[in-house]
C-alpha cells in the first residue's frame, strides 16, 4: 500500500465513542457527474463520520448509484473532491481507492457467475490481507466470513451462477468483508431479500459499526433505512437535497411522501 | 489443504471432489499422451508426424485460451507471436549460427517482446477493439516478413533449420514426436497451474466482470499485460516446436489465416478450458488433414463443419460431450 493510501484507511478508523464528535470518514463535496452529455450529480454534498451509518435514500433515478461509482472512481467525477479521511481520492482509481480498505457491496451483487463461492472469498481476501491493522475486532478472515453465513460454507464449491438471489448477496457482503474494510459502500443491499436474510443483514451491520466500520448505504427499503441509520440524506434530481437524522426522517411522514414517494 | 487458503490463513473445508479429482484427471491425460504417442510411434511417419502436428497446434490453442477464454481478450493476432518466435530462433540458427539452446531462448524472447509492444497499444482498447488492433499488428508483422525478402527469404521463407540435438539427433519422425510430446506435457502443465493459481482466478474475474475487478482492488490491466505475455510464451514455444518439425519458417506462420484458424479451434472446443482448446486443435488438425486428402475446396467443408458446430454445439465440444455423456448416465441410471 502507498504512504497516502495507507494515511487514508487510518484516518478513516477512530476510537471516539461519540458518533457526533467523530471527524469525518466519508466527505463529498460538490461532486459533478456527467455521463457523456447527461449530467447526472449537481454539486452532490455529503458527511459520513466515523463509525457510523450514513443512508442515501430516493427514488429511482436520482443518480445514488451513479454517486456511488463516482465515490469509487469508477464513473469519475467532473468536478468536486471525495475525501476519505483527510485525502482527497478524487482521482484515484477504483483499484487504489479498494486497497486502502474501502469496500463495495453493489447493487445487484454483480458476482462473477463461473466462479465458485470459495474463489469469490479467495479474490476479496487478497486485497483485504493489506488492510487488517488498527481494527479493534479480529480481521474478517474467510472461515469469520463463513461462520456468519453458514449457508456459503455448505456452497463453497458452487459456482456463483447456481447460487439463489439471497445467498448471492450473502456472497457479495462476505467478499466484501474479507477485505477488511474501514469504509464499506453498500448499494441496494436488501433488494429482493426475504424478511429473515434483512434482519440477518442489520444485525451484521449493527456489529460491523461497533468494530469501527463506517458505513454508507444506498437504500429504498425505508423501514430498513430508519432502524440502522444515523444520517439520512435524501437525494432528489442529482442533489442531497435533505439530511438529518433517521428519528427526524420516522417522524416526518410528508418528507418521506414528497421525496420517497412512502 | 489447498494452497490458497493456506495464504489466506484459513482452514476451510472444501468438497471432496475438488483437488484430488483434479489430480487424477491430469495424471490420466498425461498418461493418454504417454499411450498415444507410444501407439503412434509404432505406425509409420504420416500418422507420427499428423499427431506431432495435433500436440504443437493443441498448445498453441491452449496458449490463446489463455487470452480468449480466461481473461475475456478475443485476439486475431496470435500468430505474430507463433511466427516471431520461429522466425527469430530461425535467423538466430541460419544468419548467427547459434546452436538450439542459444537460439530457441532468443525466439521466446522475441515473442514476448512482441507481445509487450502490441498489448502496450492494444490493452488501451475495449474488447473487440482488442481485436481489431491485433489483427492489423500481426498483418504489419506479416507484410514485414513478405517484403524484407534479405532477412526473411520474403515469400520463400527461411529453410534448411536442423532439428535440435537432445544426447541424439531428433531426425527421425518418432524422435521428434517425443520431444514435442515432453513439451507439450511441461507447457500444458504449467498452463494448468497458471489458470488454478490466485492470479488465474483474477484473470477469470477479470473476464466476467473487469470493473469490478478494479472495484476489488485489482490493477486490472497489469494483470491482462502478464496473461499476454504468458500466451506469447507459450504461442513462441509452439511456434519453435513447428520450425524443427518442418525445418522452415514463412510468412504463413505470421498470417491473420492462422490466428482464425486457431481461434476457431478454442471456440470449436471450448473456450476456458484449456483441455476443450486440445480438442478443438485435434478435431481442427485431423479433419483438415483428412478433408484436404479428398479434395482441394477443403476450405469450404471445413466452413461447413464449423457452421454445424455453431449450431449444434456452440459452447465448444467439450461442454457438448458432457452434456451428452451426463445424459447417457441418467438414462443408464433410470433402467438400472
Amino acid at each position: 500500500m502507498t504512504k497516502s493510501a495507507s494515511r487514508a484507511s487510518e484516518d478513516i478508523v477512530g476510537n471516539d465513542p461519540a458518533i457526533g464528535a467523530l471527524p469525518v470518514a466519508l466527505k463529498v463535496s460538490g461532486l459533478h457527474t456527467y455521463y457523456g452529455d447527461s449530467h447526472v450529480l449537481h454539486g452532490v454534498d455529503l458527511d459520513l463520520p466515523r463509525r457510523s451509518i450514513g443512508c442515501v435514500v430516493g427514488r429511482n433515478g436520482v443518480g445514488k448509484t451513479t454517486l456511488v461509482r463516482s465515490i469509487l472512481g469508477l464513473s469519475p467525477p467532473a468536478q468536486g473532491q471525495v475525501h476519505i479521511g483527510a485525502e482527497d481520492v478524487s482521482r484515484w482509481p477504483a483499484h487504489r481507492l479498494a486497497r486502502c480498505a474501502v469496500a463495495l457491496v453493489p447493487q445487484g451483487r454483480r458476482i462473477f457467475p463461473s466462479l465458485t463461492v470459495l474463489e469469490h472469498l479467495q479474490i476479496g481476501a487478497r486485497t483485504g490481507e493489506r488492510g487488517v491493522d488498527g481494527l479493534a475486532a479480529a480481521p474478517w478472515t474467510i472461515d469469520r466470513a463463513l461462520e456468519i453465513f453458514p449457508r456459503l460454507q455448505e456452497r463453497l464449491g458452487h459456482r456463483a451462477a447456481t447460487l439463489s438471489g439471497g445467498e448471492r448477496q450473502m456472497l457479495a457482503v462476505a467478499r466484501a468483508l474479507v477485505a477488511n474494510p474501514r469504509l464499506l459502500i453498500m448499494d441496494e443491499p436488501t433488494e429482493g431479500l426475504s424478511p429473515a436474510i434483512v434482519d440477518q443483514l442489520r444485525e451484521l451491520l449493527l456489529r460491523l459499526r461497533s468494530e469501527g466500520v463506517s458505513i454508507l448505504l444506498v437504500e429504498q427499503n425505508l423501514a430498513f433505512v430508519l432502524a440502522l441509520a444515523d444520517r439520512v440524506h435524501i437525494m432528489d434530481k442529482g442533489r442531497i437535497v435533505h439530511a438529518c437524522s433517521a428519528v427526524q426522517l420516522g417522524e416526518s411522514p410528508e418528507m418521506t411522501r414528497r421525496y420517497l414517494g412512502v | 489443504m489447498n494452497p490458497h487458503l493456506e495464504a489466506t490463513g484459513t482452514r476451510v473445508r472444501r468438497p471432496l471432489w475438488t483437488d484430488r479429482s483434479r489430480t487424477i484427471r491430469l495424471l490420466a491425460a498425461v498418461a493418454g499422451i504417454v499411450l498415444v504417442v507410444l501407439a503412434a510411434s509404432t505406425l509409420g511417419s504420416y500418422p507420427v508426424e499428423l499427431i506431432t502436428q495435433v500436440l504443437i497446434y493443441a498448445l498453441f490453442a491452449m496458449s490463446l485460451d489463455l487470452l480468449v477464454g480466461y481473461t475475456g481478450l478475443p485476439s486475431l493476432g496470435h500468430s505474430a507471436y507463433f511466427g516471431v518466435a520461429a522466425y527469430a530462433a530461425a535467423l538466430c540458427s541460419l544468419k548467427l549460427g547459434l546452436p538450439f539452446w542459444c537460439a530457441a531462448p532468443v525466439g521466446l524472447l522475441a515473442a514476448v517482446v512482441t507481445a509487450l509492444l502490441f498489448n502496450l497499444i492494444a490493452l488501451r482498447t475495449a474488447r473487440g477493439y482488442y481485436l481489431m488492433i491485433t489483427l492489423a499488428l500481426a498483418q504489419v508483422l506479416w507484410s514485414i516478413a513478405v517484403s524484407w525478402t534479405d532477412l526473411t527469404g520474403g515469400d520463400n521463407g527461411l529453410s534448411g533449420i536442423a532439428r535440435p540435438v537432445i544426447g541424439r539427433p531428433l531426425e527421425g519422425a518418432a524422435s521428434y514426436l517425443w520431444f514435442v510430446a515432453l513439451v507439450f506435457t511441461v507447457s500444458a502443465m504449467a498452463m494448468w497451474r497458471i489458470v488454478r493459481s490466485p492470479f488465474g482466478q483474477a484473470l477469470k474475474g477479470i473476464r466476467e466482470n473487469e470493473p469490478r475487478m478494479r472495484a476489488l482492488g485489482y490493477e486490472t490491466w497489469r494483470y491482462k499485460l502478464v496473461a499476454s505475455l504468458l500466451a506469447a510464451l507459450f504461442a513462441g514455444i509452439a511456434g519453435e516446436c513447428f520450425l524443427y518439425l518442418n525445418g522452415f519458417v514463412g510468412p504463413s506462420s505470421l498470417a491473420v489465416a492462422l490466428s482464425a484458424q486457431v481461434l476457431l479451434m478454442v471456440l470449436m472446443g471450448a473456450a476456458g478450458t484449456l483441455f476443450g482448446s486440445m480438442i478443438g486443435a485435434a478435431v481442427f488438425v485431423v479433419l483438415q488433414n483428412i478433408v484436404s486428402s479428398y479434395t482441394d475446396r477443403w476450405l469450404f467443408v471445413m466452413g461447413a463443419i464449423y457452421v454445424l458446430f455453431a449450431l449444434y454445439a456452440p459452447a465448444g465440444a467439450l461442454p457438448w460431450l458432457r452434456e451428452r455423456w451426463a445424459r447417457y448416465r441418467n438414462s443408464v441410471g433410470g433402467n438400472t
